[in-house]
């Protein structure tokens, strides 16, 4: 399954015939000997690999960090690949001086992937502060300076940049006047726009041994059984259009990333949290890659977006050359890893309702380590609550099933009552009925099902104190 | 700060931070020879074995001219170690653990090579399994290593006074037993090698992730059978180590080295995250028995220890881990009657060996735990009774040596960790309000300690959920290596006669940053700035053996080397301008700021690079080598009594966290780390190593944990082997409280490793003092905090299954 791929990899224009399933991190270490961008573990949780991929959009570029070890050279087709020796020039970018003056290398080994993130962040954010830069290098470890030094240096010039108040992500000049990028950035958008205009449109019908989204999961998986199949790529272009709302239903491309989606001005709009929540999930580089679609297809029974998305009891459009059908999200999956999905059916669409003024959504999450790690459980509850009777219940909960599972029962003994602790009590310990944990890596059996109980009850808390008195809970 | 130093103690970035931040530092695997071939090695998928036959007729078959390499390629050692010759470079009569290699297939594809290597069949006899350490002493249980009367592999005894009357006259005795976990360095970057046949009879030159490249040299010469001198190591740039590439490092040199004379073309060995983790030693577990013989008044008059460390499939280092482990095993308390024995014992578990600690995280963990059980007991509070009992000048250690020479300021550094976190009040606050469904935690004995238990019916108002703690522990650190081994090293100073200079010393750079402080120390005493310094890059050709860089001894082993460098430099300076300037024998000169002066006359001056070219035209030599070698130590093996080392450094960590009762999560709000380092050299450089080593040890109270099951390790990469990320630690704390000692350079002793050691303990008592909980297990789970036990998974499956 070789391909002809055309992009631009730093200042350079690159027409490479590949294997579509190469990772970006061989290609740029092997064919173009660009060493700068590190390999630590092969699977997404170290971020050595760090690279920007820039998609055009519109007349502007936009760029988000990447893990270049889950990323096929397919996905590169029409993007700007930057990696450390694209950001350097004869002067040391604010980040790398910053890196030097305040320590934020030792071994070093590590160093170009954080670069990489941080300026992915300056260059996406358009208010800069602290948290957010954290949260962009999220995925990045560091094993020598604890990251405290990394992040005084990240403090510093984000500081630096408020006080020149002049930093302006969508201004490229601004950019790189203040030594964020080089000056060959200002002409990637007119590059990519050449490129652009030869690039194939995706057919949905054709089949392949490996349909692939995004691909942050097989990747860890099986990329030697890729390097050998025939792979057909299925993602999209933009990001922006992927969630549209039509008449009362919120409506998801299935090829939308986590990212797409929080930062969805539709989803904050009725989900002021989800921003908080979506921190939870992976890293910012996992979350650039990672479809809403792969992420249901997987199956797996601790995805965080699946059980948001159970919770919001949301329809999945599947189709196939000849039909398409809907499905219900929450009868979707049949048993471990199985799905009621026919092999040549592509999920193309995810939709639920809008949610109401009276709607209360809530998600919860416990990992053994609290940020960038698998849930051991996780749960989501979404919750219509009419004159304290509560009209409607969709909650979820995750790696205490085979699959992700939706608590029907649960939802059946809180139909129709009065929010009160008995209720709520009676309806957890239904909830704690229809769950088979088992124990694995995640904890055991035991520890599951009390962290369920406890999760549960902090969605009735957190989602009206002003109905759910403290009180009861005691 | 010292007004009297140019630069030492000041915040000095570091030399090599430039090719760092734009990714042109070239580690290892960045660096490629024209014709390079891959090796990949041949493992069979089982613990414990006898090797009955190798069979490569199949993988033959397939691929005729197929490059195989085994131990029958080995002209010199089959087998290596430190102390026991007991590790194979290709396995060929036994499997002892999963990492073993029976040969390597050498070719140009590494993907080719890794599925033509299940082509080779390898018939064995499985044993009996041992993954028990409590177990391999036992009569019946395997053996190990049949050439070995048993699966012990060292035992230290330590006797000191009379323990048993000490018992008989205390007022109470406390007794309690701990363990801690398998852990991995973790290093990001993976481990590579590169090794280059070199034109006519010159030898071999092997460049790699190297962390001790005599040590390396010394395995290869021998594997090959050779001269040292026809091995060259050549250290890349070091992607982290902390111990960890050491003699997995030095195996696959070694392997590399045999391939490539046998086919005469450079060879690349390139570990992927799961080859590493699964073939690289890691830290010992340890189960840690104390016994402690109190009085009422607080002071501690009997302790008795027993420690057993599993050692895993190989010898290793474990005789020299666990000997630092029987030093300090009591902690920093003047003890009068100490009964330790510590053991470290074969299975059949992944070997364990170096990892920055090196012996002493485990013990601190159980010795510092204990003494906050003991002082609550007496309704102290932690730091009043490490007051009572922890070491003053002219205490005596465990091992009977008089602490004397050095600022014994443990009390200061535990003083200052009070003031700056406002300890006593914050413990006692947080103490008092530790109930649980009703029960006062602190008044519930550990034989009612199920009543904590949370019950499918238990549930906690949110509100109050999130509990604070704080904790402390402190530790004392015997410097360098002791009494392990001979302890000296070298430092190579060429001031060029522009006034610039080479440096190089025979420790190495493993990311810590010691060419940085190394510069530092001759740009101080030449009174120049460091940039004027030229690190060169570690060539075991170019510099005498130093020993290993281990033991945090390269400030202070190789920055004594590096100042007596320098010292011969400026004396050489000082009598020829004494001479040119015609001066009195005792004047005396001012080095500062590139400028010499005679001291009370700054209008006599020349530029240091003036002095230089003068000199150079005066046939002056302006190389010098210093030698720095440690006073003598000793120890007595049978009685465990003698001066282990001859200098110490002291540490306090003070932990602050909070956990969610309902869900077990912890949360780390502040480490406050106060250290004595002797004399800081570079504060940047130091505040490095607290951060990193604070974070480290952090990941060792909470989340790090390697577990195997049948000796097969199940977290291979880092989805399942959780270090911190940069969101799991809010804040640290630097804080330094130097003390004056005569040794190294103007003092500066060690850092590094007193910086992890603490962390674990201090969380542990943070935790302890937020919940009322003691945790006696190592990593402290979350899962263990709620259910008060630990279930270990079956079976793994990779990525989000």
């Amino acid at each position: 399954m070789f391909k002809t791929i055309t992009f631009i990899c730093n200042q350079k224009k690159i027409e490479a015939t590949l294997h579509s399933a190469t990772t970006v991190l061989d290609y740029l270490r092997k064919h173009q000997h660009l060493t700068g961008t590190k390999e630590g573990c092969r699977e997404g949780d170290c971020g050595a690999c760090t690279v920007l991929v820039g998609t055009l959009s519109g007349k502007k570029v936009k760029y988000q960090n990447v893990n270049s070890c889950l990323l096929p050279i397919a996905q590169a087709e029409g993007k700007h690949i930057v990696t450390i020796e694209g950001l350097n020039s004869s002067d040391l970018s604010i980040i790398q001086q910053s890196f030097v003056d305040e320590g934020g290398t030792q071994c070093g080994f590590c160093t170009p992937g954080f670069i990489v993130s941080l300026t992915g962040y300056l260059l996406s954010s358009n208010n800069y502060n602290l948290d957010d830069a954290v949260d962009s290098i999220g995925g990045n470890v560091c094993r020598c300076t604890g990251h405290t030094t990394i992040k005084r240096a990240v403090d510093k010039i984000i500081n630096e940049l408020s006080v020149k108040n002049s930093a302006d992500s969508n201004n490229l000049s601004s950019l790189i006047n203040l030594g964020i990028i080089p000056k060959y950035f200002e002409e990637i958008p007119k590059q990519l726009t050449e490129i652009k205009k030869k690039i194939i449109s995706l057919e949905y019908e054709q089949r392949a041994d490996f349909l692939i989204a995004g691909g942050t999961d097989l990747f860890v998986q099986r990329e030697d059984d890729l390097l050998k199949s025939n792979i057909k790529f299925f993602f999209g272009e933009n990001g922006a259009d992927r969630i549209w709302i039509d008449g009362n239903q919120c409506c998801i491309d299935a090829r939308a990333t986590v990212s797409n989606f929080g930062d969805s001005e539709i989803i904050q709009k009725y989900f002021p949290e989800m921003t908080n929540f979506i921190r939870l999930f992976g890293s910012l580089p996992i979350r650039n890659r990672a479809t809403i679609g792969g992420n249901i297809i997987n199956a797996s029974p601790i995805g965080d977006m699946t059980i948001i998305l159970l919770a919001l009891n949301s329809t999945l459009h599947l189709q196939n050359n000849k039909a398409t059908r809907q499905v219900s999200l929450k009868d979707f999956f049949t048993g471990y890893k199985t799905l009621d999905k026919k092999e040549d059916e592509i999920l193309t669409k995810i939709t639920f309702d809008i949610p109401k003024q009276n709607n209360f959504f809530n998600f919860e999450k416990v990992a053994k380590r609290i940020h960038l790690d698998i849930a051991s459980v996780n749960t989501a509850m979404l919750l219509t609550v009419d004159d304290r009777i509560i009209t409607q219940a969709n909650i979820s909960a995750g790696g205490v099933s085979p699959i992700p599972l939706y608590l029907s029962e649960m939802r059946k003994s809180l139909l129709g009552k009065k929010v009160s602790e008995e209720n709520i009590s009676e309806a957890i310990e239904v909830a704690l009925s229809e769950i088979s944990p088992i124990t694995d890596v995640r904890g055991s059996e035991e520890y599951k099902t009390l962290l369920l109980r406890q999760l549960l009850l902090a969605h009735f808390y957190k989602l009206s104190p002003e109905i759910i008195q403290a009180e009861i809970l005691l | 700060m010292d007004n009297s130093f140019n630069i030492v103690g000041k915040a000095v970035i570091r030399q090599d931070a430039l090719e760092k931040v734009t990714g042109r530092a070239k580690f290892a695997d960045d660096i490629n020879e024209p014709g390079q071939l891959y090796g990949v090695m041949v493992r069979v998928p089982t613990v414990h074995a006898t090797i009955d036959e190798i069979d490569y007729s199949e993988l033959l078959r397939v691929k005729p001219d197929s490059i195989i390499v085994d131990s029958t390629d080995i002209k010199g050692s089959k087998k290596i170690g430190a102390i026991r010759q007991d590790q194979p470079i290709f396995s060929f009569d036994k499997i002892v653990t999963p990492g073993d290699v029976i040969a390597m297939l050498v070719g140009e594809s590494e993907d080719e090579l890794k599925s033509l290597s299940k082509k080779v069949k390898i018939k064995f006899t499985e044993l009996p399994a041992l993954t028990d350490p409590t177990r391999s002493l036992e009569p019946n249980a395997p053996k190990i290593h049949p050439q070995y009367e048993s699966n012990l592999i060292v035992h230290y005894p330590l006797r000191k006074g009379d323990v048993e009357k000490g018992f008989k006259e205390s007022d109470f005795i406390h007794e309690e037993t701990y363990t801690t976990q398998l852990v991995e360095h973790a290093y990001i970057e993976p481990e590579t090698v590169l090794a280059i046949p070199l034109e006519g009879n010159k030898g071999i030159k092997i460049i790699g992730s190297i962390q001790n490249p005599f040590t390396a040299r010394k395995v290869v010469a021998s594997v090959l059978n050779w001269p040292l001198t026809k091995v060259r190591i050549v250290q890349a740039e070091l992607g982290g180590s902390f111990g960890g590439k050491d003699d997995t490092m030095n195996i696959l040199s070694a392997r590399a080295a045999v391939a490539a004379l046998k086919i005469g073309k450079p060879i690349k060995i390139h570990y992927s995250r799961e080859e590493s983790i699964l073939e690289s030693y890691k830290r010992h577990p340890y189960i840690l028995k104390y016994k402690v013989g109190c009085m009422k008044n607080g002071k501690i008059i009997a302790m008795k220890i027993d420690i057993l460390a599993d050692g895993g499939a190989y010898s290793s280092m474990s005789p020299f881990v666990t000997w630092r482990s029987v030093v300090q095993a009591t902690g920093p308390y003047d003890i009068e009657n100490v009964w330790t024995d510590v053991r470290a014992v074969y299975t059949n578990n992944p070997y364990t060996g170096a990892m920055r600690g090196f012996g002493s995280p485990q013990p601190i963990f159980a010795q510092e735990s204990i003494m906050d059980e003991i002082a609550i007991k007496l309704n102290l509070t932690p730091d009043e009774f490490r007051r009572i009992n922890g070491f003053k000048a002219g205490s005596f250690t465990a091992s009977g040596q008089k602490l004397e020479n050095h600022d014994v300021n443990l009390l200061d550094v535990l003083d200052t960790a009070i003031k700056e976190t406002n300890f006593t009040s914050k413990w006692k606050e947080y103490k008092s309000k530790t109930s649980f469904n009703g029960y006062q935690l602190d008044k519930i004995s550990d034989t009612n300690a199920e009543q904590l238990i949370l019950k499918k019916k238990d549930y906690i108002n949110p509100n109050k959920l999130l509990w604070k703690g704080i904790g402390l522990s402190i530790s004392y650190r015997g410097c360098s290596l002791g009494a392990e081994g001979i302890d000296a090293a070298e430092a190579y100073l060429s001031v060029q006669n522009d006034g610039s200079a080479y440096l190089l010393s025979g420790l190495a750079e493993n990311g810590q940053g010691m060419r940085t402080t190394h510069s530092i120390i001759a740009a101080e005493v030449l009174g120049i700035s460091p940039d004027k310094i030229y690190y060169l890059e570690t060539d075991t050709g170019l510099i005498p053996d130093s020993g290993p860089t281990v033991a945090s001894r390269s400030t202070l082993m190789g920055g004594g080397a590096v100042k007596a460098a320098s010292d011969i430099l400026r004396n050489r300076f000082e009598d020829f301008l004494r001479l040119e300037w015609k001066l009195k024998s005792q004047s005396e000169f001012i080095f500062k700021d590139g400028f010499v002066s005679v001291n009370g006359n700054p209008q006599q001056k020349i530029s240091f690079s003036d002095l230089c070219s003068l000199a150079y035209k005066n046939g002056i030599c302006l190389a010098a080598i210093g030698w720095y070698k440690s006073p003598e130590v000793n120890w007595d093996e049978h009685t465990g009594q003698g001066s282990a080392y001859f200098t110490y450094v002291y540490g306090c960590q003070v932990a602050e966290v909070t956990v969610n009762i309902g869900t077990g999560q912890v949360y780390i709000d502040k480490i406050t780390a106060v250290h004595n380092p002797g004399k800081v050299i570079n504060l940047l450089g130091a505040e490095g190593q607290v951060y990193g080593g604070v974070t480290q040890g952090a990941g060792y109270g909470l989340w790090e944990q390697v577990t195997t099951d049948g000796g097969k390790i199940r977290e291979l990469n880092f989805d399942q082997y959780l270090i911190p990320t940069a969101k799991d630690l809010k804040e640290i704390k630097p804080v330094f409280v130097e003390g004056k000692d005569v040794y190294g350079a103007w003092g500066g002793k060690s850092l590094g490793e007193p910086t992890l050691e603490l962390t674990s303990a201090a969380i542990a008592n943070a935790i302890r003092n937020a919940t009322g909980k003691r945790f006696y297990n190592l990593p402290i789970n979350l899962e263990e905090l709620l259910l008060r036990r630990k279930l270990f998974p079956k079976d793994l499956k990779r990525g989000s299954s």
